[in-house]
């Protein structure tokens, strides 16, 4: 299969990109972020972007989202423009760089999320839901979210992603910064996203993490992906032959 | 229709909340300058002079572009939420609190004066619409300039109001002074300080209310606000939004 290219069609995926180039100016000079770059996830699926750091991860999140305009390619997520599928329905994002605003509490901003995005009737069902999904107590609650840990404003910010049940998931580095914990909760979170029939972009570099929530694996290098791979061929018996570890072999290097 | 869980006046606490800091040192340096000036005489000079102090809030409170297109907007963004409408409702926000503070802050200002026995000539609730005007001005000229400039937006709108003084300063004295196609081509450009003047003036009954000035005032809010639209639909085109402004 060529590099930038999917297997699916447009149609049966929920979200979908081939062949995207993206590029930035720097001053006078022009930088190639995405050179054809592809991915596609389907209705209950979980596919993870894995590659090594400045290999276009974030931009390709952010075209899928519709904050980047590609230069060229074929973007569409729930069959529409991803700045218009946004727009219209929304989609539960988590970036890697985590900016609150300042002084609202992590009581407003979770009830800010549940507004935006639910009808008024379900709302009361919809925070409580959030406050569960962000496991805080009473008293964090009533904090100003910006001054909360880094831990903390990560989980704030994805029970805020999660709220609305969105039927796309685009998870940037989820796993930075979250302690044991917090990181078999977000597992859960994914999985539970992924039954009731989400689309689930995952990025890390944690390629065990990876491992255990995701079905597919695309690599990205350069700004160019490579066909994706099915992960669900996993032999427990010898971890070095597990994906992860030849995922770490080949993006990395191997030093064994 | 149920009301929303964070409606918009704690939406707007919240924001007022955010600039405690910028607020509680202008609040300092508007009462010590209230204490420094006041010398019982041309109270209508000193208050004009402490409307121009408290034309700063809006400025604090506006929002800045890393507010509005940077990180901190993926927060609201990733949400069925348009692009415009985010902005708008920001905007909008920002104006009715700066209006509201500036009007807080007249009145109290008002309630100075009379305490240190000052009598007036009229009612005093007229300062207060000019207040208000003046500050719904500066509110759509910060936002104009934050919608273009990752930084400096608010100097650049400082530079535009002190310039006016400078600018109009013979008008001041001789509000009927006709200036040539310089000051004319200024007058779009930087603060309506003489409009305003004339809008107070009429308000007094100082001299008789013409609507012009009003609509000066608005016309040159409005220009303002669609500069800042186009710079918000510039961001959104060359994929500006939620980047690190």
């Amino acid at each position: 299969m060529v590099a930038g290219r999917t297997s699916a069609s447009a149609a049966e995926a929920q979200v979908f990109a081939e062949d995207v180039v993206v590029s930035y100016r720097r001053l006078l000079r022009r930088h190639v972020a995405l050179r054809s770059a592809g991915v596609c996830v389907r209705s209950g699926q979980v596919v993870a972007v894995v590659g090594p750091n400045g290999a276009g991860k974030t931009t390709l999140f952010r075209t899928l989202l519709g904050f980047v305009r590609p230069d060229g390619g074929r973007c569409r997520v729930g069959g529409l423009a991803p700045a218009e599928y946004r727009r219209r329905h929304g989609v539960g994002y988590v970036p890697e760089q985590v900016v609150l605003p300042k002084a609202w509490t992590v009581r407003d901003l979770l009830a800010r999320s549940v507004d935006l995005c639910v009808g008024s009737r379900e709302r009361g069902d919809a925070y409580a839901r959030a406050v569960e999904t962000a496991r805080l107590d009473d008293g964090t609650l009533g904090k100003e979210a910006a001054k909360c840990s880094n831990g903390t404003q990560r989980r704030l910010w994805l029970a805020c992603a999660l709220a609305g049940d969105p039927a796309v998931l685009v998870l940037d580095e989820p796993f930075a910064g979250l302690d044991p914990p917090a990181r078999r909760a977000l597992r859960r979170e994914v999985r539970a996203a992924r039954d009731r029939g989400a689309a689930v972009l995952v990025a890390s570099h944690e390629l065990a993490e990876v491992e255990r929530v995701s079905d597919t694996v695309v690599l990205l290098r350069d700004g160019t992906t490579s066909p994706p791979r099915d992960l669900s061929r996993s032999d427990d018996r010898d971890p070095e032959a597990a994906p992860a570890a030849h995922l770490e072999a080949e993006l990395f290097g191997d030093d064994r | 229709m149920t009301r929303p869980l964070v409606p918009v006046e704690r939406r707007i606490v919240l924001l007022a909340r955010s600039r405690t800091k910028g607020m509680g040192i202008l609040i300092a340096v508007a009462g010590g300058l209230a204490l420094v000036t006041w010398n019982g005489e041309r109270f209508i000079y000193w208050a004009v002079g402490m409307v121009a102090v408290f034309f700063a809030v809006p400025l604090i409170l506006s929002a800045s572009a890393r507010e509005m297109f940077g990180p901190e907007s993926a927060f609201w963004l990733h949400k069925p939420v348009r692009e415009g409408r985010y902005v708008a409702a920001r905007v909008a926000e920002t104006t009715a609190l700066s209006v509201g503070v500036v009007v807080l802050c007249g009145i109290a200002m008002m309630g100075y004066g009379e305490a240190r026995g000052w009598q007036p000539e009229m009612p005093l609730g007229y300062v207060l619409p000019v207040a208000a005007l003046g500050s719904f001005v500066v509110a759509s000229m910060a936002f104009g300039t934050a919608a273009w400039f990752d930084k400096g937006s608010r100097g650049a709108v400082v530079l535009l109001f002190l310039l006016a003084l400078f600018a109009f300063a013979p008008e001041f004295d001789n509000p009927e002074l006709k200036r040539g196609g310089v000051v004319r081509l200024a007058r779009i450009l930087l603060f309506p300080t003489v409009d305003l003047l004339h809008v107070a003036l009429g308000l007094t009954g100082d001299r008789p209310f013409r609507v012009q000035p009003l609509l000066a005032c608005l016309g040159y809010a409005a220009g303002w606000i669609a500069f800042g639209a186009l710079g918000v639909w510039r961001a959104v085109a060359a994929g500006r939004m939620t980047r690190a402004a």
